[in-house]
């Protein structure tokens, strides 16, 4: 009898011992373990972030093995995923796996931070001088750095080299060139002239945003709302009438990076805007329009993209994560990154390497953008801010003369929704 | 006139423009009054817009139309009463002339001692109040301006091509305390683009001339100036009842509820979940947002392959996107799908409530079918699928990706087996694989493809127009030129209509029931759980049945839309047992739908002269051979060898041959004098199956001998059965009919067959045995096991 209540304690104090809820805050920090890392389709070519977890796990064995789980490749699913694991995890009793470490858009670190879905780090911890400045700006929220920059994106200019070549053409450096150089090509030639992203997501706000950038406008302007300004209305104005015009095909309102991707690189458009991640599979040897590419900075600043490593507090092995962020940011993973997957470093030093710039010629039109892209989110009710202006200009992108009232009526809603 | 409470409502308002110039007496006043109601009245019946409640405002009036389609309002209607104002105008001197301005928006609408109030009254008349729409009318040499809301934009006249959406200009109104779009027009003088509108517009005629008049115009006291006089009273005592304590303005982070849906609901579903965020914002007094929705759209076996393992597949976030708290299916057939494949240690619990909408199956046809298919009343009886799938051609949704596809398969499996209850022992009898292939081959299924990506096909391609079996809003959409699937934008020059046509018995109804999905892993998130109730609530309120309505749906009574074709009343559904063998049913109609090759190889040697029943071995087996070739379509791929001590193709393998095989099996056949070589040429017609054949494709040899002279100890069976196993891609199997009793075991033959996942006959009576003979041969190739 004395046995079988010895052993029912000890049943108590081992689950005990398992509870998340029961166990001291001290081990979790300094634990080391299994985890699991949680981040968007891996789209690279030839899998990147699944052979850099490979290489993880073979040095570090299954003691401390990292399960890594994609979501979807729409960042409006891997968002929602993220948020409902965090609330759900949250709760008394929950038994959902924890996703220790976190691939967070930089749009979101700010309210992933505040709403306490993130662990503070350390700055020493990770070497934080070694960063692009305005990632590491970007992830540190009230004073308190909450995430690490895994991958900085800024939007690029993607063009038909041969055709501009042909036409003696150089690349165009403002909007009114990149509008009249597809103006006179897309007819010549048969094809689009400009796509972007403008579909109804958060692609359209950044779209929408380095256009209202590049004629002079903003979203805020001292935490006031701007987006009704003259230069404002242009820069939307002057997408809407592009899509009027037929230099922007209507498709590209259905348009995401990826479905952008495939169009251009089918060979049906002349200028795309997108991220750095499109490079190697344009360029790649089945790539239809290899050694055709070229790639130089937007007409205007770009929106910031971007994506950092940040841990979940749920996490019972922190110092396994912290490890393995340590290891996805080092010098040789982002390198590889980069040249592979095409993900744009954070390191600052990669941008300087001989090496690279001699494979990559585009590492400086690349470090340009990058250094001079912009921050969109510029108040904590980002979320409802990026809503309300994809409802809106999605809907104006249809008629130019729509435009001027409806962004009238959206600068009155932002500012009714910011109080 | 008592109205319910917060009916959805439509609002038109009215107002005569300058009603109040000095120059207007009395009489003229009430000239102007009359001709205003009799021209409004005139319209309204031109227009068959039935004359609602109404309440005068001195210089104009406001109706409120409860029981009548939106679009009615914006189509003929305000051409009916420009034209009966130009009447009045032209009977008329200048004093006594009548221009309009009127808005229109929709909404719920109240009722209390003091009459009609509401927001969305409001709105309508800070619509009709608002500077732009006072332009219009004064830019216009018409007699009438249009506001319509953004709302009624967005919803009802966008998607009207009757209404000219094109006319219809966008102001920013800034009213009060609105801040919105109207949308306007001057219906009987619509704006010329806006690089020519200087040049082409006449000026302006004003009947009226404009003076600058010293007195005042003082019409009655107007009721939202009570309203906003109440309201302003009432803000100071609601900060006395909050207390000295500013607003919260930190926001708590919104409750995130992810919704998983078809990709037929999915477009209105995002709008529906739009607005209801919009509503939830609007009714926080803290101005937060409650709550985030991500609706996500998949096909039929997406959603049913991931829910039906509680999302624990490797890929499972990657592919179908976060674990979903409500799934609303196209049917209640998904969730029964669903339950079939979970298990007792899922941890995925689905709690359905009723559905948001209906939307029964219909047979569309271009109207020229008719001819052939004679509905009745626009019925139809399942059995002329059979009966003229020569003359017209049938097409359904793929049952693997669609709701619409797999209720379709249900519905037509029941009729053809004359059972109503598919369950696994349906599919375990023997005559299954026949009746299956049959309706199959009648009407195939589009892979890949639901409802709207296959009426999309159609749009696409009008030389090969077909009956298509698909959901009623999937041909509401394509007869108003809406978004079709996912690959047919909207057309402005929709096609010739679709009929729909809704079977006589049995009308598969897609219900899109509300499922909780609750996960036994985690406690229940309290907030969201009131977030989904909430959310639930708004799908079943007026507003979104509204809008279920337009987008083609039929709200969860049934009723559809103002369109053209649809029946009002919703015909009797097809029961679907929840036992339904789901998994079976989506197999079969795959196997069943496979391309078939089949070589016949009959024994011509000396023995096969042998007596057999009324004639020889030989003539009972060409027999045997006619009648199977009944089974096979024009595009089977069909052959014919004969084989003694040598093989011969009498009819080489290819496809449309049935008919040739049929005449070359003639009665006649001589037999040879030369033993038979069975295992030689079971070899030699795998062989020849063997080259292209594919996974879609299913490959029979159907090998007819008596095996008299085959001495299984003089051969090597199990090197036989290796040469002829093969990867399952090139799969053959080997049905062998002995018509000589118990030579199937003594040959060897049924090990040799059954190795192939085939079989061995014994043929002792071709009359009695043919039957079953057609089932093996079907059931070898469209059969699922």
């Amino acid at each position: 009898m004395r046995k079988l209540l010895a052993t029912a304690l000890a049943v108590v104090f081992v689950a005990c011992g398992a509870c998340a809820t029961t166990r001291p805050e001290d081990d979790r920090v300094h634990a080391r373990g299994p985890i699991t890392f949680v981040d968007g389709r891996d789209s690279t070519l030839g899998k990147q972030v699944a052979g850099l977890v490979e290489q993880w796990n073979l040095r570090h064995g299954f003691k401390e093995q990292v399960t890594f789980i994609e979501q979807s490749p729409s960042s409006d699913a891997h968002r929602a995923s993220l948020v409902a694991a965090a609330q759900d995890g949250a709760l008394p009793g929950s038994h959902v796996r924890c996703n220790d470490v976190m691939m967070v858009d930089s749009v979101w670190t700010a309210e992933f931070a505040r709403a306490g879905y993130l662990v503070p780090l350390d700055p020493n911890e990770f070497d934080i001088d070694k960063f692009l400045k305005t990632p590491v700006d970007n992830a540190t929220v009230d004073g308190t750095l909450y995430a690490i920059p895994a991958r900085t994106d800024a939007g690029l200019l993607y063009y038909r080299k041969d055709i501009l070549d042909r036409e003696h053409i150089a690349p165009p450096q403002t909007w009114d060139d990149l509008t009249r150089i597809s103006k006179d090509l897309h007819t010549k030639y048969n094809m689009d002239g400009y796509i972007g992203q403008l579909a109804r997501y958060e692609g359209l706000t950044v779209n929408a945003l380095e256009a209202i950038w590049a004629y002079g406008g903003d979203l805020t302007a001292n935490g006031a709302i701007v987006i009704d300004s003259p230069q404002a209305k242009n820069g939307i104005e002057m997408l809407a009438r592009g899509l009027r015009d037929g230099w922007i095909p209507r498709t590209a309102t259905d348009f995401t990076e990826e479905s952008s991707r495939a169009d251009f690189q089918s060979g049906n458009a002349l200028f795309m805007r997108n991220w750095p991640y499109a490079y190697p599979l344009l360029t790649a040897p089945d790539s239809p329009v290899v050694n055709r590419v070229g790639v130089t900075q937007l007409p205007g600043p770009s929106a910031l993209g971007g994506w950092n490593l940040a841990i979940s507090p749920c996490s019972q092995h922190q110092q396994t994560a912290r490890d393995f962020i340590r290891f996805y940011t080092d010098e040789t993973q982002q390198r590889t990154l980069f040249a592979r997957g095409g993900h744009a470093p954070t390191v600052r030093a990669l941008y300087a390497d001989p090496v690279l710039r001699s494979q990559f010629p585009y590492l400086d039109a690349l470090y340009q953008s990058v250094t001079n892209a912009r921050d969109r989110v510029q108040t904590p009710q980002y979320d409802r801010i990026t809503d309300l202006v994809q409802e809106s200009l999605h809907h104006a992108l249809d008629h130019p003369e729509a435009v001027d009232p409806t962004m009238t009526t959206l600068a009155t809603d932002l500012r009714t929704t910011l109080h | 006139m008592s109205q319910p409470e917060d009916q959805h409502t439509s609002i038109f308002a009215v107002d005569v423009e300058r009603y109040g110039d000095v120059r207007r007496t009395d009489r003229h006043q009430k000239v102007v009054r009359d001709g205003l109601y009799a021209a409004l009245h005139h319209a309204f019946d031109r227009a068959g817009v039935p004359w609602g409640y109404h309440e005068d405002r001195g210089d104009g009036l406001f109706a409120l139309l409860t029981d009548v389609a939106k679009s009615e309002l914006v189509a003929s209607l305000p051409h009916e009463l420009a034209a009966a104002l130009r009447e009045h105008n032209a009977d008329h001197g200048p004093e006594t002339q009548i221009r309009l301005k009127v808005a229109i928006h929709a909404g719920e609408v109240g009722t209390d001692d003091n009459g009609k109030h509401g927001t969305d009254l409001n709105h309508a008349f800070r619509l009709l109040d608002c500077d732009p729409l006072r332009d219009a009318l004064s830019a216009s040499p018409g007699v009438l301006a249009l506001a319509v809301s953004d709302w009624f934009y967005e919803h009802v006249v966008k998607h009207q091509p009757a209404a000219n959406p094109g006319i219809y200009k966008p102001s920013a109104v800034r009213q009060k305390e609105t801040a919105t779009t109207a949308w306007i027009c001057t219906p009987d003088y619509p704006a010329a683009p806006r690089s020519t509108r200087k040049r082409s517009i006449p000026r302006p005629v004003i009947r009226i001339p404009q003076l600058k008049l010293p007195t005042p115009h003082m019409s009655k006291p107007r009721w939202e100036l009570v309203v906003l006089t109440v309201f302003l009273l009432l803000v100071p005592m609601t900060d006395i009842l909050a207390g000295a304590t500013p607003p919260e303005t930190k926001c708590a982070n919104p409750v995130q509820l992810n919704v998983l849906t078809s990709t037929e609901m999915a477009p209105a579903l995002r709008q529906l979940a739009l607005d209801f965020e919009h509503e939830e914002i609007r009714d926080n007094d803290s101005g937060c947002r409650p709550a985030r929705l991500l609706v996500v759209a998949d096909t039929y076996d997406g959603a049913v392959d991931a829910l039906g393992r509680g999302w624990s597949g490797r890929d499972d976030l990657r592919d179908h996107g976060p674990e979903p708290h409500v799934w609303v299916p196209d049917s209640t057939a998904d969730i029964d799908h669903v339950r079939e494949r979970l298990t007792a240690s899922s941890e995925v619990d689905l709690e359905p409530r009723p559905g948001i909408a209906q939307s029964p199956l219909v047979l569309a046809i271009p109207p020229d079918m008719a001819n052939y298919l004679r509905p009745d009343q626009q019925r139809f009886s399942w059995d002329v699928i059979a009966h003229h799938s020569r003359d017209v051609g049938f097409i359904r949704p793929d049952p693997r990706t669609s709701s619409a596809g797999l209720l379709g398969t249900i519905a037509i499996y029941q009729h053809r087996l004359g059972n109503s209850q598919l369950t696994s022992t349906t599919f375990a009898m023997p005559t299954t694989p026949r009746v299956v292939h049959e309706a199959e081959d009648d009407m195939p299924y589009a892979a890949g493809m639901d409802s709207g990506d296959l009426l999309c096909q159609l749009r696409n391609n009008p030389q090969q127009l077909r009956a298509a079996l698909v959901s009623e809003k999937a041909v509401i959409d394509y007869n108003r030129g809406a978004q079709l699937g996912s690959h047919c934008s909207t057309t402005s020059t929709p096609p010739t209509a679709l009929d729909p046509l809704y079977p006589r018995l049995g009308t598969p109804v897609q219900d899109y029931p509300f499922v909780v999905v609750r996960w036994t892993d985690r406690p229940e998130n309290r907030q969201r759980a009131a977030v989904i109730d909430r959310f639930y609530d708004y799908l079943r309120g007026r507003q979104s049945a509204e809008t279920l309505r337009f987008n083609g749906f039929r709200d969860p009574q049934g009723h559809v839309g103002r369109f053209d074709g649809p029946i009002p009343e919703l015909p009797t559904a097809l029961q679907i047992t929840p036992d339904s063998a789901f998994d079976q049913v989506q197999a079969a109609a795959t196997s069943g739908s496979k391309h078939a090759r089949v070589l016949f190889a009959v024994d011509t040697s000396a023995t096969m002269g042998t007596p057999f029943g009324s004639g020889t071995r030989l003539q009972a087996s060409t027999e045997l051979v006619r009648r199977l070739t009944a089974l096979f379509n024009p595009t089977d791929d069909v052959g014919l060898l004969t084989f003694s001590d040598t093989e011969r193709d009498l009819v080489p393998l290819s496809p449309g041959q049935a008919n040739a095989v049929r005449l070359a099996a003639r009665v006649d056949l001589p037999a040879s004098k030369t033993k038979a070589d069975v295992y030689n040429a079971v070899r030699a017609g795998v062989s020849r199956l063997r080259t292209a054949s594919s996974a879609t494709s299913s490959s029979l040899l159907v090998l007819i001998t008596d095996g008299a002279t085959a001495d299984v100890s003089q051969t090597d069976l199990p090197t036989l059965q290796t040469d002829i196993a093969a990867p399952t891609d090139q799969a053959t199997k080997v049905l062998a009919v002995s018509v000589q009793t118990a030579r199937c075991h003594a040959t060897g033959l049924d090990a040799v067959a059954r190795g192939t996942g085939g079989d061995c006959v014994d043929l002792t009576d071709l009359d009695q045995g043919i039957t079953a003979v057609l089932d093996q041969v079907a059931g070898q190739l469209w059969g699922t096991q």
